[in-house]
């Protein structure tokens, strides 16, 4: 019977150069669906929590979900799943572009890289034809330019390429792996996972295509949700036309736009920076991932005289082509955050950050609190190597070059904001939890996410329980951000939901129009299962329990469940939402009895019982 | 006589396209054998949805010595009859816009062929970047117009056309 | 009264021309006449002597096609004598056809050394090919003569059905007119992997014929003993019947840009035609199928009375060897600048010949879609030169940018 998973499994060995492939273990692709639930079961399985991400006994794993290579409205997405070096849990971090649909075409559902290469090395996948080759001639160039010389060196204008730039090779913590040059891997630094095993790429191309289980069925369930997409305000108007960036000025007006490394809510200049200032100006076109339907990726180009500014290095990187970005996320971290307004800087910045392979939250949070530090005089220019005050839009750009290359200051930089803060003695400076910085919705005056941040598996995120949805949105049904009453409830049930649809292979953005009454059946037509919406729900839960529980194990505990003395104690300086801080003890306790823990965040046996873990 | 049109500033690169039409003519999901492809320009921002516009001059029904091309009496569509390909791929190399191909896995050729009158690829674009509609209208599409431009080589001068 | 067109031969050639003779002269009558008992396309000769087409498949297509273009067939007639002061044909059996325009479109005969061995053949006339179809099971192993497009169909077919096949190529690479050394290396390392005994740079020095085998003894010394050998050495245009006639010939029919002959009630096209080629630079001849298409289309338009010129002859070509397949187009010579792309291990090869940074050949080795861009981009004579240079398999993306479908146009 036909289906759209692949069920097979590259397994590369980069220590002995063996490529073998497996046969998905299907009790467990029944029990977590796909992609990040699969992939993370995977990694439980088959590694120690305790083990240094950095080392050989990391496992790397690209995986695709059963919708992902479908015409399923944002069928694009695949998931790297590892061990983070940043954080030290678990590490699930998503990208879009055509990667993996490409990989599901070439026949493979998921590869896992296991030991490390002596010598730079990239993997080849044409369809059945895999090998290990030389990467000596690519490493140390930028994702851009590597993308392109591997694309020459396999003859294939079609192929896909996932790399790691400058900043993975260097082992940045918060390195990402890019594809299509401008998608990205991007929290928790997979990409120095991969530079660690000197992989520097994976070029992918496939030609045997995949198929549905009920193809009526399926086309009558995806049509569905394309129209759901369509008519939508969000998924149809706003995110094509603004792309995420549209948030600027919403949380702004809101009091929830943190600025100055969190010391203010609202940025003075975040019309200058905002979606439709970028629209205006800078946008050339909109971009779509593979099989989306919203296409909010945004294409920009530099005004010419911009183009001239700040140059770094007289490497192949051009300026003068159309780029992608910058989204809502690296807006506000190397913008508003870092109290800079000039949106050219933001723009390569943005682009250095995904040639050279970088998360731009995380490098924005880290120039920010490098800022905070400079401003208080902990660093000064002597340390820094150039001015760092807040809103100096030359060090954003030069920091970025300098942090991917780990080149004086940015070597500080490199290792993050935690370990910044506490390498210059102010560890209050750092705005994030388990290590991972803050994205960029303030905790303060959005409780939910706030309860989120402090519990995401990953760290500090925003995607893995996106309650903005709700608090600012509305989408499913608006509540007050500022009310901690339920609050617990919706955290458990966006964390839950998101594990379904980080399994399917769809892109989140999809549930600002579509959720799992949708997005189920979409699965069931296209792989022959028969999940209900409360089946799904459950997967979600369990995908979360499984996470946690090896954060335990690795020795991430409940007392990391908190958020910085700023939110929690510094109140809000002024503005609509002014003496706000973040009532986290009020969400808490009821967040682990929903959960099913107890007081110290350890799932009970009776909850694990009930997840079959 | 309709005919896809395209309006490259709409595409955005999505590629259900590509999904739609490798359906059509395979029954399954596969780009690789789709026979529109959305060619992606990132450095310039352009994002080109290209097939065969069923152009007049018809290279490739001219050029088959088995009649296995012929143009569909509803849709004057030149389209592929399977049974009779042989696989011979004169077409293939007769067309000067290659936008018919050889699929190794069947052994026969592929082009687009209208899907007698309902296109997959204009019913699945998102962005209405892809429409069927009359060629003569002023937003012909650049592929047209271009198709037009070549055949010129073999456009009648004489008067009584 | 209406026009009378003769249309000589019933290939490839001739139907092109009917129908365009039939589209802009609805009221003429058009006879075409052909030497056979029904017209055929010869270019399905090979499948059908592998079994993959029946005989009926062979002339169906003709039969059907001149029938939608009204024209009366003339079977059997082999024309011996052309008198163009009187317009009319003299046939093999004394009939006589007048016409007001004629085209000669009678095509080519293979080179064949040694027709006077039973065993050698050239498979190139039905009869021919239908009596060695039914020696085929006797039939185990075979010798090829010649690497040529004509040579590797053959090949093809035989080898498909399970017969041995050995090559001998007189050049030290097979496939010398369509494939650089360097690509041929990559196909024929496909053929070897497959079976076949390939003998390059190696000719036919003699002959032994016995009751039931036939040896080949090569100018390297190489004695092959097999059951037949198939001539496929090259053809040479069927121009001796117009001896006397007072047409300019010199390999070919020489033609102008209306393929008009040196009279100008006559043309001709298809592979007994010599024409200016599309870089206008030589005259000969280009003796496949879809230049005869091409060559046919245009003589029948301008036999109808309209003004095309026909851009000029391409040399281009397709053949396949298993699941080996190679294209090339154009103008291959050495002496022009060359971009290229290989990889051996993967049997794909990409070249261009660029002259002022156009392509004016190309050639390319291993399955591709949309090579027909390949076409487009020689016959465009576009300045692509830049782009193809940085990665040639990006052809296609070159081809659009140049014909400005990017809404962009690229400045080089």
């Amino acid at each position: 019977m036909s289906s759209s998973y692949t069920n097979r499994l590259l397994r590369v060995n980069l220590s002995d150069g063996s490529i073998k492939i497996e046969k998905i273990n299907q009790d467990w692709q029944n029990k977590f669906i796909g992609g990040r639930g699969l992939a993370t079961k995977y990694l439980v399985a088959e590694t120690d929590p305790k083990i240094d991400a950095l080392s050989k006994e990391n496992k790397l794993i690209f995986v695709t979900g059963p919708l992902t290579g479908t015409p399923a409205p944002t069928g694009a997405r695949y998931m790297i799943v590892t061990k983070s070096p940043l954080t030290g849990a678990v590490a699930c971090s998503n990208s879009g572009g055509y990667f993996g649909s490409e990989l599901k075409f070439a026949g493979y559902d998921m590869i896992i890289f296991e030991g490390a290469a002596e010598k730079p090395v990239y993997l080849s996948i044409y369809n059945d034809e895999v090998a290990l080759k030389d990467a000596s001639e690519v490493w140390g160039k930028g994702v851009w330019e590597t993308e392109e010389l591997l694309k020459s060196a396999e003859g294939d204008s079609e192929a896909k390429v996932a790399a790691i730039g400058p900043a993975g090779e260097n082992k940045v913590l918060f390195s990402c792996i890019v594809n299509e040059k401008h998608r990205a891997a991007g929290r928790s630094g997979v990409g120095a996972v991969m530079g660690s095993k000197k992989l520097k790429a994976v070029v992918v191309r496939g030609t045997k295509g995949i198929g549905v289980n009920n193809p009526t069925q399926f086309f009558e369930d995806i049509n569905r949700s394309k129209e759901i997409l369509k008519d939508s305000p969000v998924t149809g108007k706003a995110l094509p036309a603004y792309g995420t960036a549209v948030l600027v000025n919403v949380m702004n007006e809101y009091g929830g736009l943190p600025a100055y490394n969190f010391r203010k809510a609202q940025f003075e200049n975040a019309e200058k920076v905002s979606g439709e200032t970028l629209a205006d100006t800078r946008l050339v076109a909109n971009k779509a991932c593979f099989a989306c339907t919203i296409a909010c990726g945004r294409v920009t180009k530099l005004p010419d005289e911009a183009s001239e500014q700040y140059i770094v290095s007289t490497s192949s990187r051009n300026w003068k082509n159309a780029g992608e970005g910058p989204e809502y996320e690296n807006t506000w971290a190397m913008a508003p955050l870092c109290g800079v307004d000039d949106i050219d800087a933001l723009i390569k910045a943005n682009w250095l950050c995904n040639d050279l392979g970088m998360d731009p939250i995380s490098y924005g949070a880290t120039l920010a609190c490098a800022m905070e530090l400079y401003d208080t005089g902990a660093i000064d220019e002597k340390t820094a190597g150039m001015n760092l005050a807040f809103g100096n839009a030359e060090a954003l750009v030069k920091m970025a070059y300098a942090t991917g290359y780990r080149e004086g200051f940015g070597d500080y930089l490199a290792e993050g904001a935690y370990r910044l803060s506490k390498r210059f003695g102010h560890p209050e400076f750092f705005m994030g939890v388990k290590k991972q910085e803050f994205p960029a919705y303030d905790p303060r005056s959005v409780q939910g996410i706030g309860l989120a941040y402090a519990t995401n598996n990953r760290g500090a995120d925003h995607l893995r329980g996106y309650t903005i949805a709700s608090e600012i949105m509305g989408i499913p049904e608006k509540t007050d951000p500022a009310a901690t009453e339920g609050k617990a409830a919706l955290t458990k049930l966006f964390q839950d939901a998101t594990g379904v649809v980080d399994s399917s292979g769809l892109c989140v953005f999809s549930t600002f129009a579509i959720g799992l009454p949708e997005i189920v059946p979409m699965i069931n037509s296209a792989t022959g299962s028969n999940y209900s919406v409360d089946d799904a729900l459950k997967i979600g839960e369990r995908i979360w329990n499984m996470e946690h529980l090896y954060n335990l194990e690795a020795g991430i505990s409940g007392s990391e469940d908190t958020l910085p003395k700023r939110i929690l104690e510094g109140k809000i300086p002024e503005g609509p939402t002014k003496g706000m801080v973040n009532r986290l003890s009020e969400m808490l306790p009821e967040y682990y009895k929903l959960r099913g823990w107890d007081s110290s965040a350890t799932p009970t046996e009776a909850k694990l019982k009930e997840l079959d873990l | 006589m309709k005919t896809l049109r395209v309006d490259i500033s709409k595409c955005t690169a999505c590629r259900q396209c590509e999904l739609a039409c490798s359906w059509h003519l395979t029954g399954s999901f596969n780009p690789a054998k789709s026979a529109i492809k959305a060619f992606v320009f990132d450095t310039i921002a352009r994002y080109v949805p290209y097939t065969c516009f069923q152009c007049d001059e018809a290279w490739c029904m001219n050029s088959c010595p088995v009649s296995a091309i012929s143009i569909d009496a509803k849709t004057k569509a030149k389209v592929v009859d399977k049974d009779r390909c042989v696989g011979c791929r004169v077409c293939t190399i007769a067309c000067p816009f290659g936008t018919i191909s050889f699929d190794s896995a069947t052994g026969k050729v592929y082009k687009c062929d209208l899907c007698d009158g309902d296109p997959s690829c204009v019913a699945n674009c998102p962005t209405g970047a892809i429409t069927y509609g009359d060629v003569d209208t002023s937003s012909t599409s650049r592929m047209s117009q271009w198709a037009l431009k070549l055949t010129d080589a073999y456009s009648v001068k004489e008067a009584s056309l | 009264m209406a026009e009378r067109y003769l249309i000589l031969g019933a290939g490839a050639s001739g139907l092109a021309a009917a129908k365009a003779i039939r589209e802009k002269a609805p009221e003429s009558e058009i006879y075409v006449a052909f030497s056979d008992a029904h017209p055929y396309s010869r270019m399905l000769t090979p499948y059908y002597l592998n079994s993959e087409i029946n005989e009926n498949a062979l002339y169906e297509h003709n039969e059907l096609f001149l029938k939608s273009c009204n024209a009366k067939l003339l079977a059997g007639r082999r024309a011996a004598r052309l008198f163009a002061e009187e317009r009319y044909v003299e046939f093999a059996d004394g009939e006589a056809v007048g016409y007001d325009k004629l085209l000669i479109a009678t095509g080519s005969t293979p080179i064949n050394r040694w027709a006077l061995f039973e065993r050698i053949v050239s498979l190139w006339d039905f009869d021919d090919v239908r009596r060695f179809k039914e020696q085929l099971a006797k039939i185990d192993e075979l010798i090829i003569i010649g690497s040529g497009f004509i040579g590797m169909i053959f090949a093809n077919a035989l080898h498909k059905i399970g017969k041995k096949i050995t090559i001998i190529e007189k050049f030290d690479t097979i496939l010398p007119r369509m494939l650089p050394p360097e690509a041929a290396l990559i196909f024929e390392k496909a053929l070897e992997d497959e079976g076949v005994n390939l003998l390059t740079g190696d000719a036919i020095k003699e002959i032994e014929e016995a009751a039931d085998k036939i040896t080949v003894v090569t100018s390297q010394g190489r004695r092959i003993t097999t059951d037949m050998a198939i001539a496929a050495v090259g053809v040479k245009p069927n121009i001796d019947f117009l001896n006397g006639s007072g047409i300019k010939t010199d390999r070919g029919v020489v033609v102008d840009k209306n393929m008009r002959a040196s009279d100008k009630s006559v043309f001709a096209s298809g592979d007994i035609a010599q024409v200016i080629s599309l870089n206008q630079d030589v005259s000969k001849v280009y003796p496949t199928w879809p230049e005869a298409v091409e060559q046919g289309r245009a003589a029948g338009f301008n036999m109808a009375g309209c003004d095309i010129e026909y851009p000029g002859g391409l040399l281009y070509n397709t053949v396949t060897f298993g699941s080996m397949s190679a294209a090339s187009f154009g103008k291959i010579d050495k002496d022009t600048e060359i971009i290229k792309w290989k990889d051996a291990s993967k049997g794909r090869f990409v070249q261009f010949w660029i002259e002022d940074g156009k392509p004016v050949g190309a050639c390319l080795v291993g399955d591709n879609s949309r090579i027909g861009m390949l076409k487009g981009l020689i016959m465009q004579s576009k300045t692509v030169g830049n782009r193809i240079a940085d990665n040639p398999t990006k052809f296609a993306e070159a081809f659009l940018l140049s014909n400005h479908f990017a809404g962009h146009e690229y400045k080089g």
